[in-house]
């Protein structure tokens, strides 16, 4: 007898719906499946006839086959062991059959005492399960359910079985009905008498951003260059650099930007979560992500954990960081190649990762924060306390690329803290009052950029900058002039524009004034011409 | 030409200076020591067999033709102890080189040649200073010796060749070696207004051990030797002991106390260098004139000359050596944004620069 039964499989943060079809008829003895099948979904042949066993359905001695279709695409993960499972109970007429998209099995219920709420009235092509099998016949949680859900919503499923492990996290697929499962005899009573499983409730309520004292901009005395470059850096979402003495503080007043962050669009939400599911992250922390990220991975990082990887790509730091911060200390011990790496997707704002058998695509929309020394012992040019030659600097930036150098778009100093300014009690802006200022930057964004397929000053494409920023006569004279006193660069040039739009934002103006320029030329990026600088 | 030749090969020859010159000196000629057998190099009395059985090695290996068509490939001349060109100064001291490969034009004297040196990794001030001083002797017609290092050698370079005077570097390797690679400016402006030169044979490598032993040259062809900004524990320091040596006037640039680059300097004038303490003060010295104030880096009329008043706060504000924003903000004790302006202003202006992220120093 021929059944099916509707999951899905996750490819990126998107997913397609895929059908297991089951067939038992008379022949040899014979368990096949096929459907263009990756070996841990192979693997789950073993899985379920032993977890089948398990729950006392022994597979009769006939010939079976599996097949997941469409054929075209590989089939990976774990989550096809559930609908595999009772893919084979229906062939077997040990689940009704309640049809498909013709509907006419649909009042066939045979005679089981199936009361009248539950699934009963939903087809079987309407309920989507996944899940993965223990051998007792538990179900185990798979990765990626929220994600899965989301586009379910939008292909019409109306009903999800999943593993009750994933729960918390299912629920906040709006629009869809879940069915949360521990065994799988739980499924099976589902499917024929409609006996839901009792759970408990386990999601938790959004995270509300709740501020940590230890990393607040209140704490931090001094550094008033940083702290507005901090704050014109958020505030356009400019990717940053911080350079300074060992001490400084620079790693601390990373850690304190998520408290002047604004809070996420629930759009970015979704997306953020969407990653978060993908990579795992909601398994002991199902709730959606509303806290713009903050992404501090150690210079060891690994190609594959910076842009994403693996046998089946999953997403790496940059893509975790969506929407959000990511913050590499110590900028000059990565990898050379590592860094290298990030410039295409700072571009494009999404990576693209290619397998043999698709494309995987991750958004990254994030703003790059870095923090390094000026030089390896890193006092210079305090030549006081500095007492590295001029090639071993030279060695020191040039683990650094010019073209990422070039991408990002402010550099400040971190200054030494003098003591005056550690003990100082004085009353320092603290980060709430900083955020509120940032929301209202972002807002002037949102509304100028509305119609544009972008919400920030730093991702202004080049041919509209001029556009946006309204140079006028002595704007542009005084661009022309610092453009070869300073040896600008196209890219620089566009650059400074874009900083000096959010410097102009800030202060409510509707154009970009010389001032504005004045003080982006202060946080122009960090360039290599430093070190053989002769006066 | 035929005796240059013979020359070539005594400069190759890897045998002490001393040697060469005492035999050259005995037999008159690097000819007649190249046609001398072993007995009549002994003879001399000079040196020992042990030198004199290198001598008799290296003829056997050494083709003097090509080495002479080698040498003339190279587009370098030479200068030896039995030409007349060979400054006096040189011929006195006591490990003289036999002679000096160079490319440009060497000056006919050197009777007033001053030489430069200092770090390599230096401020604004020594910089500037360095800079002043080269351009100011130059105009007077004083050669400018230094040795092509970054940093103050490099400026007492560039401060002859801006007013059009003679400046001379002394190399560590093969003079048609330009090191540092960053001199390249330098190196290539010398050869058109000055020379550059060496005693080691072209295509020399640079190793650290010749560097020292080239101070020599540069003290030895100098009258005074100005070390402009040293650590305590300085390669320039080096060229002091050899000015000491022979006998030359040291002068040396003081410095604050706290700043560590001017360790070296302070050290001297406390054992009896010359001090510096203006440029015009230094020429009167040694020229033994009358001379105006040349340098005039305070004199200005700093009431009217800035637009705003904050502008010359942060000017004073400003150093030779590079200060961060956050320095000027509590030392003048404006608000952020202010400072910003001004110091955005001076640079404007010619007067500030920015020497590193958020650091700028005073440029005049």
């Amino acid at each position: 007898m021929y059944s099916s039964v509707t999951t899905a499989i996750l490819r990126g943060i998107t997913s397609t719906i895929v059908t297991v079809e089951a067939d038992v008829s008379s022949g040899m003895p014979y368990f096949e499946m096929v459907g263009f099948l990756s070996a841990e979904v192979k693997e789950a042949k073993e899985r379920v006839r032993t977890a089948l066993k398990n729950c006392g359905f022994v597979l009769p001695p006939k010939r079976i086959t599996v097949n997941i279709a469409p054929a075209s695409i590989k089939k990976q993960g774990c989550g096809f062991d559930l609908p595999l499972a009772i893919a084979i109970l229906k062939a077997m007429s040990v689940i009704n059959d309640r049809g498909d998209d013709s509907g006419s099995n649909r009042s066939n219920y045979s005679g089981n005492n199936r009361s009248n709420d539950g699934c009963n009235n939903i087809r079987d092509d309407k309920i989507m399960m996944i899940g993965e099998l223990g051998l007792s016949g538990q179900i185990n949680s798979v990765t990626g359910v929220l994600p899965i859900l989301l586009d379910a919503v939008n292909n019409g499923i109306e009903e999800c079985i999943v593993p009750y492990e994933n729960y918390g996290e299912a629920k906040l697929a709006k629009g869809i009905r879940i069915i949360p499962v521990k065994h799988l005899l739980n499924v099976i009573d589902y499917m024929n008498d409609g006996v839901i499983p009792i759970v408990e409730d386990t999601s938790i309520p959004p995270e509300e951003y709740i501020s940590d004292d230890k990393y607040d901009f209140a704490n931090i005395n001094g550094q008033k260059v940083l702290r507005r470059a901090c704050e014109i850096a958020v505030s356009g979402m400019h990717n940053f650099l911080m350079i300074g003495p060992p001490g400084a503080g620079k790693t601390l007043i990373a850690k304190s930007l998520p408290s002047i962050l604004p809070p996420m669009t629930e759009e970015e939400c979704i997306v953020s979560s969407k990653i978060a599911s993908v990579s795992g992250h909601f398994k002991d922390n199902p709730r959606l992500i509303n806290v713009r990220p903050f992404r501090s991975p150690h210079h060891t990082i690994s190609p594959q954990g910076l842009i994403g990887g693996g046998m089946i790509p999953k997403p790496g730091e940059i893509s975790l960081a969506h929407n959000g911060v990511l913050f590499l200390d110590e900028l000059t011990e990565f990898h050379k190649s590592t860094l290298e790496m990030l410039r295409q997707p700072m571009e494009d704002n999404e990576i693209h990762i290619a397998r043999a058998y698709g494309t995987y695509t991750y958004p990254c929309n994030f703003m790059l924060v870095c923090a390094m020394n000026p030089c390896s012992c890193g006092y210079y040019p305090d030549l006081n306390r500095c007492r590295c030659d001029r090639n071993s600097i030279r060695r020191y930036y040039n683990k650094l690329s010019q073209p990422l150098l070039d991408r990002i778009d402010m550099c400040s100093e971190a200054s030494m803290v003098k003591y005056r300014d550690i003990v100082a009690t004085e009353n320092n802006e603290s980060s709430e009052v900083i955020r509120n200022r940032v929301i209202k930057v972002h807002d002037i964004q949102k509304r100028r950029f509305q119609n544009k397929p972008y919400n920030y000053n730093s991702d202004i494409p080049s041919s509209e900058v001029a556009d946006v920023c309204g140079l006028t006569g002595n704007e542009n004279k005084f661009m022309e002039s610092i453009y070869e006193k300073c040896e600008l660069t196209g890219r620089t040039y566009y650059k400074m524009l874009r900083v000096a739009r959010t410097i102009a934002d800030m202060a409510g103006e509707d154009k970009v004034g010389i001032i504005h320029l004045k003080e982006a030329l202060i946080y122009r990026g960090l360039d290599k011409k430093y070190i053989d600088k002769k006066f | 030409m035929e005796e240059l030749k013979y020359e070539l090969w005594l400069m190759k020859l890897s045998i002490g200076n001393v040697a060469k010159n005492k035999l050259t000196d005995c037999l008159s000629s690097a000819r007649a020591v190249y046609e001398a057998d072993k007995s009549l190099l002994m003879s001399t009395n000079m040196i020992d067999e042990e030198v004199a059985d290198r001598i008799i090695e290296d003829k056997k290996d050494v083709d003097l033709d090509s080495l002479y068509e080698e040498f003339l490939s190279y587009d370098q001349k030479l200068i030896t102890r039995s030409m007349s060109k060979y400054p006096d100064k040189l011929r006195t001291i006591s490990s003289a080189p036999h002679g000096l490969f160079y490319i440009g034009h060497f000056p006919d004297n050197f009777d007033k040649c001053v030489s430069i040196v200092g770090a390599r990794t230096c401020s604004e001030y020594g910089r500037s200073v360095a800079t002043e001083l080269a351009a100011n002797l130059a105009r007077r017609g004083y050669v400018i010796v230094s040795g092509l290092a970054l940093g103050i050698d490099n400026a007492a370079h560039q401060g002859a060749l801006q007013v059009d005077g003679v400046s001379v570097a002394v190399l560590g390797c093969g003079v048609e070696n330009c090191y540092p690679r960053g001199n390249i400016n330098t190196y290539t402006a010398l050869q058109k207004k000055g020379a550059i030169i060496s005693e080691l044979y072209p295509k020399t490598k640079p190793m650290s051990y010749n560097f020292p032993t080239r101070n020599r040259i540069i003290s030895a062809l100098s009258n005074q030797v100005i070390i402009i900004e040293a650590r305590e524990k300085s390669g320039s320091l080096i060229t002091a002991d050899f000015a000491l040596e022979q006998g030359k006037d040291i002068y040396a640039l003081p410095g604050r106390i706290t700043d560590s680059l001017s360790g070296g300097c302070n050290r001297l004038i406390e054992q009896g260098a010359g001090i510096i303490t203006s440029v015009s003060d230094f020429i009167n010295n040694i020229e033994e004139v009358r001379l105006d104030t040349i340098y005039t880096g305070n004199d200005m009329d700093y009431d009217n000359f800035f637009k705003e008043k904050e502008d010359r706060i942060v000017y004073e504000c400003l150093d030779f050596y590079p200060k961060n924003i956050e320095k000027i903000v509590s030392e003048s004790n404006l608000e952020l944004m202010r400072v910003l302006a001004s110091v955005m202003n001076l640079c404007e202006m010619g007067f500030a620069g920015e020497a590193f992220v958020n650091q700028y120093v005073k440029l005049k």
